[in-house]
């Protein structure tokens, strides 16, 4: 015992554990404390006997028959004797200023706890319990209610002379009392009653469960949820009460308010205490436990569960045992819950020690989380309702955090946490860095770096480097490519790359990192020198974007070399300050390189390099034949004849035809696809290009003894030439390879010419009468004359302003009218007029007149 | 509504557990033998008005104490309040005899500076046949106690008005000799309302001036 005691003195939560050990990664809902300063005092010699909570204070009272008030942190504010015995019930009004006392002699006290004044009494049997009207400050509400042998309510009369009547008596000692608004609650040994003090009425009665159970050693607990709840246990069960309205049509003489058990359930252990918690409830438990060795029970820790009641059992929320002094030594009645309505704080009342539970808070939770290591959920809570957490920082949980991936040397979490953690806090950082350095991590944490708004000291990032440098060049090389120049001193980052490069002269990722630092710090010429000397692509954008052309200038052949998409692509783009003719004069002892220029100069620009073209042709012929004939195409300014010299030295039959077409001379052209490329299909389609009669003249002539040309031509020329031309002047006897299959085609060809005729004739025909039909009906329909309208003729209202007179008015279709007597004589026809307007302007007869008389 | 009574005496029944005590207790205030009975728990009283003199009445509060070793702590409280007591033992058992003696100690630390008026008695004593302890022992030691003896049965109902009326007449005597003095502060003897004044005790003016009021 005296270890527990021990224990228990810590002042910290480990005199409550989970009973359940294996399911410890669940976090508890309730946090525990033990109520000291005072009140350890007081126990230590007394033992607390009951104890009521209001919002601002405590009272405890104890077997000794003292009542201590106390605050909150169990400080004695105030200490009454009363009693040389023990102290059974302690009642609190609403407002804490009247408080009304009973003990075991049989004295009742009632007084205010300002005033002093108040009533006393002795009786002839032990009080067990007494209740105050909540309300009880009011002058009208001067009620209380005392429970011995029977239930007694005192009230104060108009005469100051307190009044007596019995609510209740002859069944046993009551044992409890809840008074809330009219309702009183009591139990005795028989059961649980409720007087309504407003209609003064009986209006329940819930018997007791398990009458095997001694009523003074298991007593009841009752507590109030809300104005109508009633919570009831006794032994193990529990039982939700609901005090109702009576439905009028029922009433008869029935009381008008009835009761109604909406959740009876049994519980595992015996109930010392109840208390509502939301929608759950918060149960302390007696328990007893069978040894497995003995016979005998022994009494172990009590228990503070959270349960959800359902209607006929419940679930368990939360279980804590909780190792309260001397609990060897307790029984059931020994221990009370107590409960704060406004906090939701619970204390655990038993002799020799008072216990508060608490809802956990946010810090509770992060607490818990971090004790489990749950670094992230405990960051991200932290995060969540930082404004709520008082204890905890998010910064020193952060670096909890960091701290422990360290040790888990899970270097590169850690580091990525560095900057969500340290944000801008440089101290920290650098701090951290130098942590980093120590455990020779500092790779994991430089890509973290802050490197925009924050920046740490130069020396920090030049520290890292440094690093790097001795170690890893390509890291080293991506750290210079990430970071901003101006993070650190690039002086001196040179220097260190440059003795690094004596040691390896050739070595290509310093080589180039040092172009960039050069780069960096404007040194273009070094950095162009490196990069020309690496042949390296970034060279490009090098000179693009520092405008470096004019140190290229006699560089061009170099850079062509190396890559000659790029290289063009830069000078083209740049024409402006490298001239093409500089170009031209420096690559003219490179031809195959000039073309290559020339070739996309012309592509982007058919005119642009004009002065080249017929320089072009050789190139094209030398280096390019495929794109000889579009780039002959495509420029209006390469002299003809040199090209189709070129052509015809180097025999390129198709250049020299396209080149003797464009120069007119189709025939020779046609010809020469006959003789030289021996190209039927060429030449059928050649001569349909041109569409010359002429030419499908030469071609026939040409083809009439070549049977597999006759065959080309009858295959082709059906939709161009009426094949009969060509049919007339095949000689008899001749032999054409697969006459009938082209006789076949000719033939198909013109019955499709026929068919989409006949289809032609037939659309039109429909058309033509639709439209006729849609004339007819628009000529038929009516037209709106109102005042609006005007004779076109005299340009006055169209309808007479006397709509009584007899008058007469002309509409045409064209929408003209007139009155009638403005229009001119009808015509020779009668009964066929013309409007004036629109047949003075040749828009058709506007035939066909809408006459109005009236 | 209160009967009225001269003075208010606040007795103690100890002894051993099982002895008797609670069922004693309920044949003298309430006059009827209870067969089964669970064990007290810590403590619980009653009441009752005695007339030793015609006229002179004395309300008894009668304090039940459990007799059980572990409920000890509780009942020490009750000793220093009391006037009288009845220190019972079980003439059935022997144990519970040879126990009065230690009883006795514990009462005696228990109420300085207050002295209590013993009244030993033994109980059960309707079972003849299993008696373990003699008459004469228990007069004996009571002598040696300077207490009086009488032997009791609840269920027979022998002696049992006698047990608490002689007790209660011995110690109306030493109150009526001044031996044991009124006190603030302590609850053994209290004065009540009388219908006229018989005592120059102080606190029985007062009560009865304020009877008047």
């Amino acid at each position: 015992m005296a270890d527990v005691e021990e224990q228990g003195r810590k002042q910290s939560e480990e005199f409550t554990d989970e009973s359940e050990e294996e399911d410890s990664e669940e976090e508890p809902k309730l946090k525990y404390e033990r109520l000291s300063n005072g009140v350890t005092e007081i126990l230590q010699k007394d033992a607390a006997s009951c104890m009521t909570v209001h919002d601002k204070f405590l009272a405890l009272g104890t077997h000794f028959g003292k009542v201590f008030l106390l605050d909150i942190q169990g400080n004695v504010t105030q200490k009454f004797e009363i009693s040389s015995v023990k102290i059974n019930q302690i009642s609190l009004d609403e407002s804490g200023e009247h408080v009304g006392i009973c003990s075991e002699d049989g004295k009742v006290q009632v007084f205010g706890l300002y005033t002093r004044e108040g009533f006393h009494e002795n009786f002839d049997c032990p009080i067990k319990v007494v209740a105050l009207h909540p309300q009880f400050t009011r002058s009208n509400y001067k009620q209380f209610v005392t429970g011995g042998n029977k239930l007694l309510l005192y009230e104060r009369n108009w005469l100051n002379r307190w009044k007596t009547s019995v609510l209740h008596e002859g069944e046993g000692s009551i044992t409890a009392i809840q008074w809330r608004a009219n309702l009183i609650a009591w139990a005795n040994n028989v059961g649980v009653k409720i007087y309504d003090i407003g209609t003064k009425q009986r209006i329940t009665n819930v018997l007791r469960d398990n009458v095997s159970l001694r009523p003074d050693m298991y007593p009841c607990s009752l507590c109030w949820k809300d104005n109508s709840s009633l919570i009831v246990g006794w032994g193990s069960s529990i039982k939700i009460c609901v005090v109702k309205e009576r439905n009028p049509t029922e009433m008869r003489d029935l009381p008008s308010r009835y009761v109604e058990i909406v959740s009876a359930f049994e519980t595992e252990f015996f109930i010392s205490g109840l208390a509502p918690l939301a929608d759950q409830l918060v149960t302390l438990y007696f328990v007893k436990e069978n040894s497995d060795h003995m016979d005998e029970e022994f009494r172990a820790r009590p228990r503070l569960d959270i349960i959800q009641p359902l209607p006929e059992s419940c679930e368990e929320i939360s279980s804590d045992a909780l190792t309260v002094r001397n609990f060897q030594d307790n029984e059931c009645r020994d221990y009370r819950l107590e409960h704060s309505e406004g906090e939701s704080l619970f204390y655990i009342i038993s002799p020799k020690d008072i216990v508060v539970a608490k809802e956990r808070d946010q810090d509770d939770h992060i607490d818990w989380l971090l004790e489990k290591k749950k670094y992230e959920e405990a960051l991200m809570a932290a995060e969540i309702s930082f404004k709520n957490i008082k204890r905890h920082d998010v910064q020193k949980i952060g670096m909890a955090y960091i701290n422990h991936l360290v040790e888990k040397e899970d270097y590169d979490s850690a580091a990525r946490k560095c900057q969500k953690v340290l944000g801008k806090n440089m101290e920290l950082w650098e701090n951290e860095v130098y942590r980093f350095k120590t455990i020779g991590q500092l790779k994991a944490i430089s890509q973290y770096l802050p490197r925009g708004d924050l920046r740490l000291r130069p020396a920090i990032y030049e520290m890292i480097l440094h690093d790097f440098l001795k170690t890893d060049y390509e890291g080293f090389a991506t750290l210079i490519r990430e970071w901003p120049g101006e993070l650190y001193n690039n002086m001196a980052i040179v220097q260190a790359v440059s003795d690094h490069l004596k040691r390896d002269p050739t070595n290509r990722t310093l080589l180039t990192t040092l172009a960039e630092l050069y780069t960096y710090d404007q040194r273009y010429d070094r950095a162009l020198e490196i990069y020309l000397r690496l042949r390296h692509k970034d060279v490009y954008q090098l000179i693009h974007k520092h405008n470096l052309f004019s140190s290229i200038e006699d560089k061009i052949v170099l850079l062509m070399d190396f890559d000659k998409e790029k290289a063009v692509d830069m000078l083209l783009d740049n024409e402006d300050k490298l001239s093409t003719d500089r170009v031209v004069e420096e690559l003219t002892d490179r031809p195959e390189l000039l073309h290559v220029y020339l070739h996309k100069l012309f592509k982007r620009d058919h005119h642009k390099g004009q002065k080249y073209h017929e320089r072009q042709i050789g190139l094209y012929a030398e280096y390019d034949r495929p794109n000889l004939l579009p780039f002959l195409r495509d420029s209006t300014h390469c002299p003809l004849e040199k090209a189709l010299e070129v052509c015809q030295q180097r025999n390129f039959v198709e250049e020299t035809v396209f080149l003797l077409s464009r120069m007119g001379n189709c025939r020779r052209a046609l010809q020469m696809i006959m003789e030289e490329l021996e190209d039927v299909d060429k030449a059928i389609e050649f001569a349909k290009e041109q569409d010359d009669a002429e030419l499908w003249e030469d071609l026939i002539s040409y083809s009439i003894d070549k049977p597999p040309f006759i065959t080309g031509l009858l295959n082709n020329i059906g939709t161009h030439v009426d094949p009969i031309l060509l049919i007339h002047r095949i000689k008899e006897g001749m032999e054409i390879p697969n006459l009938r299959d082209s006789l076949v085609k000719i033939l198909q060809d013109y019955n499709l010419q026929i068919l989409l005729r006949e289809g032609c004739k037939k659309i039109l025909v429909a058309d033509s009468l639709s439209l006729l039909q849609k004339m007819h009906r628009t000529q038929m329909r009516g037209v709106r004359v109102d005042e609006e309208n005007i004779c076109e003729s005299c340009h006055a209202t169209i309808l007479p302003s006397d709509m009584a007179k007899p008058f007469s008015v002309v509409v045409f279709h064209c929408r003209h009218m007139f009155h009638k007597e403005c229009l001119p004589s009808s015509g020779t026809i009668p009964g066929v007029q013309f409007c004036n307007i629109c047949s003075a302007k040749k828009r058709g007869p506007g035939s066909g007149i809408l006459e109005m008389k009236k | 509504m209160e009967t009225i009574w001269l003075y208010q005496f606040r007795l103690i029944v100890i002894g051993d557990s099982t002895v008797g005590k609670s069922c004693l207790i309920r044949r003298f205030t309430e006059g009827r033998f209870a067969q089964v009975s669970d064990p007290t728990v810590g403590v619980d009283f009653f009441s009752r008005l005695v007339e030793i003199e015609p006229g002179k009445r004395i309300k008894l509060q009668i304090w039940d104490t459990a007799g059980q070793e572990r409920f000890r702590s509780i009942t020490r409280a009750y000793y220093r309040n009391s006037v009288g007591g009845l220190l019972l033992f079980d003439i059935t058992n022997r144990r519970s005899f040879q126990n009065v003696h230690n009883w006795l100690e514990e009462a005696q630390s228990h109420v300085q500076p207050h002295n209590i008026v013993f009244l030993l008695v033994g109980h059960k004593c309707d079972l003849e046949a299993q008696r373990q302890v003699t008459q004469q022992e228990a007069e004996k030691m009571a002598g040696v106690y300077g207490m009086r003896y009488v032997e009791t049965s609840a269920r027979e109902s022998i002696n049992v008005e006698k047990a608490f009326v002689d007790l209660t007449r011995d110690i109306f005597e030493l109150v009526r000799n001044g031996d044991i003095k009124i006190q603030d502060g302590w609850e053994g003897v209290k004065s009540g309302f009388v219908p006229n004044t018989v005592h120059s005790s102080e606190e029985v003016t007062k009560g009865s001036r304020q009877c008047f009021c």
